[in-house]
């Protein structure tokens, strides 16, 4: 073992190091108590053998020192004393010393001392080790918790389908949350997104949400298969079929949990939701540009065993933003010190709502790092974005989609098709006309109508009167009437400011309106008989 | 959208071909992008539209701003091979007299 000896008595010293190394000990020696504290310093002994009264530092204030200080181990100190009061040695021991040493040394004295103090730095070391080895077993828990949460949990909805765009941001806890979600998509036009929370935290929640999750499931397969009226179940007899399957089990565990389940049917344009104790859902409607929070429906799963579940619903409309979070998000504290609460939450997302979904949950990000976020709670901070994009089809001679520069094609392509339907005669050169002024149109209500916003809710009907083919173009926002707009500059010095000057020469009539709260601007073409 | 160099012919005017079906609010930005490389390649430009069977004002807004940059630098822009739909709206707003338009590449080079 590697010893430190401090002792100013040289001829002392000598003895003892003298003794130490023919029991083939290494021995590092210092003249003084400071010389001692700096070589400590520098590197841990396992063993220091100290002078009780030594100059500038005393053998007591070296082992207060030594007691006050860090370690990863533990330092076994043996005062080397002519003392023998009683009052004196139990000053020492409570000053932290282990053991005793009288002078002038004995030797049989110190090998059953240095005896003690080996078999206690033995015992000492095994129980660091079993300590290190159960932290490790922990940490690997937590590690497989989150793994499990990540793989078995999460499954965050497809990014895109016929009836929806999603997209969803998850920064785990420090610890494992039973936070989860997961979608089932029933054919192009109808998709089940559901999110869930449950109580608690560390891998008996994980394995709770995991248990839930494929009780799901198999409520989803069994309903769907079952012999007396199979079919697709309804959000509340889902839900309802789950409850009877869990229920006891989760009030056994002494557990719960909330559950937000939606169903998106772009065929109706309607959500239908379950929500049993789990944050209210956003909808930002894109139409008025104003947030709604729906209703909770029922209390968490685990409550009660006699709950019925009922399910709510909500319009949709092309572009509506649907929104669904952990109470990690509403929980955050903000600089202004208060929580941030869903009111509040909805109110954030009004003005950010017409986001790209990317650029929207970076916001959501950006929200979490500038608050500052409640350590102590330290919940999993979990959203779930979803654009609703209803069936951008002819429905009733109209097509109704969430434009971005990106969708003009189609609002082309469905003007195209209908004008050509009409059977008016247009020629190929009028029909490119007509093709051009509705993308001028179009474009402009996606650029001006409402600043900054890259996106719009818009409906195009075509409509046949009186051998006038009618475009009507429905949109929210500022009201902008075209006949009011200067004319253009014409010498190739400006890029732009054409737009309104081509829509007039493209057709025959532009007309503007406040139709309800939209906007209504219809372009006429009159198709150009021969006769 | 991607943008072609043809060809350098009579070592006069670099002939650009558009591979894009359109020329539009949609992809006017990345149009702007693939351009701004190959306008320091010469000082005389061909931009070949065969492909481009539709454009709106923003399109052309674009093909504007190539003109006056390319013109302040002592350059020169001519277009070719426009649809009727693409010659429809430059004449709309009385643009083909602000460009030189002709009917090929090789017509557009022989001037």
């Amino acid at each position: 073992m590697r010893i430190l000896v401090a002792d100013d008595d040289v001829l002392s010293a000598e003895i003892l190091i003298e003794s130490l190394r023919s029991m083939s000990h290494d021995v590092v020696f210092a003249s003084n108590g400071a010389e001692a504290w700096s070589l400590l310093q520098k590197e841990p002994f396992r063993l220091v053998i100290l002078d009780w009264m030594m100059p500038e530092m005393d053998g007591m204030e070296v082992c207060r020192s030594i007691r006050a200080m860090q370690a990863n181990s533990y330092t076994f100190i043996i005062l080397l004393t002519g003392r023998t009061d009683r009052k004196d040695r139990l000053e020492a021991l409570e000053g932290g010393a282990d053991d005793f040493l009288t002078k002038p040394l004995d030797k049989g004295e110190l090998v059953a001392r240095l005896n003690v103090a080996n078999r206690i730095l033995e015992t000492e070391e095994a129980v660091r080790r079993t300590n290190s080895e159960l932290q490790q077993a922990r940490q690997k828990e937590i590690e497989m918790g989150a793994a499990i949460q990540k793989r078995l949990l999460y499954t965050p909805p497809p990014r895109t389908t016929n009836a929806i765009e999603t997209a969803s941001l998850s920064i785990p806890s420090q610890q494992v949350d039973g936070d989860f979600c997961d979608f089932f998509t029933h054919g192009d036009d109808l998709v089940d997104v559901f999110v869930g929370d449950v109580m608690g935290k560390g891998v008996p929640a994980a394995m709770v949400g995991a248990g839930v999750k494929s009780g799901l499931q198999r409520c989803m397969i069994s309903l769907l298969t079952k012999t007396v009226d199979p079919g697709l179940p309804d959000p509340d007899q889902l839900i309802q079929s789950l409850d009877a399957l869990v229920c006891a089990e989760l009030i056994d565990l002494g557990t719960f949990l909330t559950l937000c389940y939606a169903r998106f049917d772009s065929s109706t344009d309607v959500m239908t939701y379950v929500n049993c104790g789990h944050p209210k859902i956003i909808l930002w409607e894109s139409v008025t540009g104003s947030c709604h929070l729906q209703d909770t429906t029922n209390v968490p799963l685990g409550f009660s065993e006699t709950e019925s579940y009922q399910q709510h619903f909500a319009k949709l409309h092309p572009g509506d933003l649907l929104l669904f979070y952990s109470d990690g998000v509403t929980d955050l504290k903000l600089p202004d010190g208060k929580r941030l609460g869903m009111n509040r939450f909805a109110e954030w997302v009004e003005s950010r709502a017409h986001l790209p979904l990317e650029e929207f949950l970076v916001e959501v990000e950006n929200l979490r790092k500038l608050s500052l976020v409640a350590l102590e709670s330290g919940d999993d901070y979990t959203c779930v974005a979803i654009r609703y994009r209803g069936v951008e089809t002819v429905r009733d001679g109209s097509l109704r989609l969430w434009a971005d520069s990106g969708s003009l094609r189609k609002v082309r392509n469905f003007v195209k098709q209908s004008a050509i339907e009409s059977q008016l005669g247009f020629s190929d050169q009028e029909i490119s006309a007509l093709l051009l002024g509705v993308q001028e149109a179009s474009s402009n209500v996606v650029r001006h109508s409402r600043p900054g916003h890259k996106g719009i809710p818009i409906e195009i009907r075509t409509n046949v009167r009186e051998g006038i083919f009618e475009v009507e173009l429905f949109y929210p926002g500022a009201p902008f009437d075209p006949n009011d707009a200067p004319d253009p500059v014409l010498d190739g010095s400006k890029d732009g400011g054409f737009g309104i000057s081509i829509i007039k020469k493209c057709v025959d009539e532009v007309a503007y309106r406040l139709e309800g709260n939209q906007n209504l601007l219809t372009l006429r073409k009159r198709a150009n008989v021969s006769e | 959208m991607t943008i072609t160099p043809e060809s350098i012919q009579n070592g006069r005017a670099l002939v650009l071909k558009v591979h894009a079906d359109s020329l539009e609010t949609d992809n006017v930005a990345s149009f702007r992008t693939a351009m701004s490389p190959l306008l320091d390649k010469s000082a005389h430009f061909v931009i070949d539209l065969t492909d481009v069977e539709f454009m709106d004002s923003t399109g052309l807004g674009a093909m504007l701003s190539c003109l006056r940059g390319i013109k302040s630098k002592g350059g020169t822009l001519r277009l070719c091979s426009l649809s009727t739909e693409v010659k429809q709206l430059f004449e709309m707003v009385m643009m083909d007299r602000v460009f030189e338009i002709f009917d090929t590449p090789e017509a557009a080079l022989a001037k």
